[in-house]
């Protein structure tokens, strides 16, 4: 299990960075409300579902109810991050009609946040992330929690993330400051408004850190 | 060692013609150094007329098991079936045409040399969401595999297993189906050495010379998880947690 800075730090700049951007896409959904979020980078950015997976403690932290899925069904990352089986998970759900009375959940031990790993990947992930059945899926997490957070494969390889981010409420990009190149950033902007998703902003991340502008809180 | 893959049972499939072909190679098969081996006849002509096949093979499994305890061998004899690759393979699962390999989450699935059906890796993922871990038999022999290892390496990446003939390793079944076998099992994507075993004589049971050319080429560490400790995991129905594959970075030319 990797350890989450959230969890094993929380009194740290990057965990206090987190709960700031918590706060922001509080403030960001102030007239529409934000139950469904997809969180994605441009590439294969080093980082991107730790981020997602800190965002969601954060965020259940804020007494809220929280579903982290992981739809990254090429390269999953959650339950390798949450020390998770992968063996059931949200595909069981896709190919399952029954599942959704018994969905695969997993407790993390933070309480209001519960994970839904990738389960079995398949063969065409973008064809399952399209079908009618993954839109009740989406329906009734949304139902099930104030926050539904979805890891997806980066924008520009693949057209997941871009199927996915036209059927929830917004969308995240997380930009590698100093790795991700501008024009990528610029092309994954234009592959997400091509098919109407709300971009709600863009997260830089690796940003080197101004130890001066901290000290003031220093324990 | 423990042999995941053999045609022990006679009167199923092109295996032994009787009880004492049988249990002759069950004798060749121990004086190998095998002390398990997985009964797998092919399931390719069930019907579902054969719903009670499994009941059959185990009563046949413990059949032979007695003669192979009469006579003194030391070798286990457990039931499996070496499934055919069929669209509707979770619905002949459930009418008992085709099942795991001693009870066990792990399923034997063989495809058909010539071509990789299309239904192929959808009836494989189908076949995880159930819970099962496929086997794939034999990918080496496999025409898709051959022209483009990689097609396995995809499918291992998603968590499919796959069991890699002990002939093919020796040059049984050609040059280029024994660089392939290599290609697989320095790569990665090859989790099992089974014998795929027909007969006393002709395609006999054996293993340890295939393990000890897989030694000489992974190292005697993997060399024993492909014919001891993984196919040990698969009788105890253990989890496996298998190294990632790599990917096979360059074509290979034959000639």
């Amino acid at each position: 299990m990797t350890r989450l800075i959230t969890l094993a730090d929380p009194r740290s700049p990057v965990a206090e960075a987190y709960r700031s951007l918590r706060t922001n896409l509080e403030f960001a959904s102030l007239d529409r409300p934000l139950r469904s979020l997809v969180v994605t980078s441009p590439g294969p950015e080093e980082g991107k579902s730790t981020a997602l997976a800190n965002l969601a403690v954060v965020t259940a932290e804020a007494n809220k109810r929280v579903i982290l899925v992981d739809c990254d069904l090429r390269r999953p990352r959650q339950h390798e991050i949450f020390g998770l089986p992968n063996d059931q998970g949200l595909t069981n759900m896709v190919v399952d009609e029954k599942a959704l009375e018994e969905p695969p959940f997993r407790d993390v031990g933070v309480a209001g946040l519960r994970v839904l790993t990738s389960g079995p990947l398949p063969p065409n992930p973008a064809e399952l992330l399209a079908s009618r059945r993954m839109d009740d899926i989406l329906r009734f997490l949304t139902e099930q929690a104030d926050l539904v957070l979805f890891d997806v494969p980066p924008v520009i390889a693949v057209t997941d993330a871009a199927i996915l981010a036209s059927k929830v409420d917004g969308t995240l990009l997380l930009i590698g400051a100093g790795s991700t190149r501008r024009e990528h950033a610029q092309r994954a902007k234009e592959v997400l408004e091509r098919v109407n998703a709300r971009l709600v902003g863009a997260v830089l991340m690796g940003v080197p850190f101004d130890e001066s502008l901290h000290r003031y809180y220093a324990r | 060692m423990i042999d995941i893959h053999v045609h022990l049972l006679p009167h199923y499939d092109d295996g032994p013609e009787d009880l004492e072909q049988a249990v002759e190679m069950v004798q060749v098969a121990a004086a190998d150094g095998v002390e398990a081996m997985v009964a797998t006849p092919h399931n390719v002509n069930w019907s579902p007329a054969h719903a009670h096949r499994q009941a059959e093979v185990e009563a046949d499994v413990a059949a032979l098991q007695a003669e192979v305890d009469r006579r003194g061998l030391r070798v286990r004899i457990y039931p499996g079936v070496e499934v055919y690759i069929a669209p509707d393979l979770v619905a002949q699962l459930r009418r008992g045409q085709a099942f795991p390999l001693c009870g066990s989450r792990y399923l034997l699935v063989e495809f058909p040399f010539g071509s990789t059906p299309t239904y192929g890796e959808q009836v494989l993922f189908e076949l995880q969401v159930q819970g099962l871990v496929p086997i794939v038999a034999h990918p080496e022999r496999h025409a898709g595999v051959v022209e483009d290892p990689n097609l396995l390496y995809r499918w291992v990446g998603r968590g499919i297993l796959a069991q890699l003939n002990a002939g093919s390793l020796l040059g049984q079944f050609g040059r280029r189906v024994e660089e392939v076998a290599r290609l697989l099992l320095e790569h990665g994507m090859v989790h099992f050495i089974g014998s795929d075993g027909h007969g006393p004589r002709h395609r006999p049971p054996l293993l340890k010379e295939a393990a000890a050319r897989a030694a000489g080429l992974v190292g005697p560490e993997q060399a024993a998880c492909l014919v001891q400790h993984w196919p040990a995991a698969v009788l105890a129905d253990a989890p496996l947690d298998v190294p990632p594959p790599r990917p096979v970075k360059r074509r290979r030319w034959f000639w």
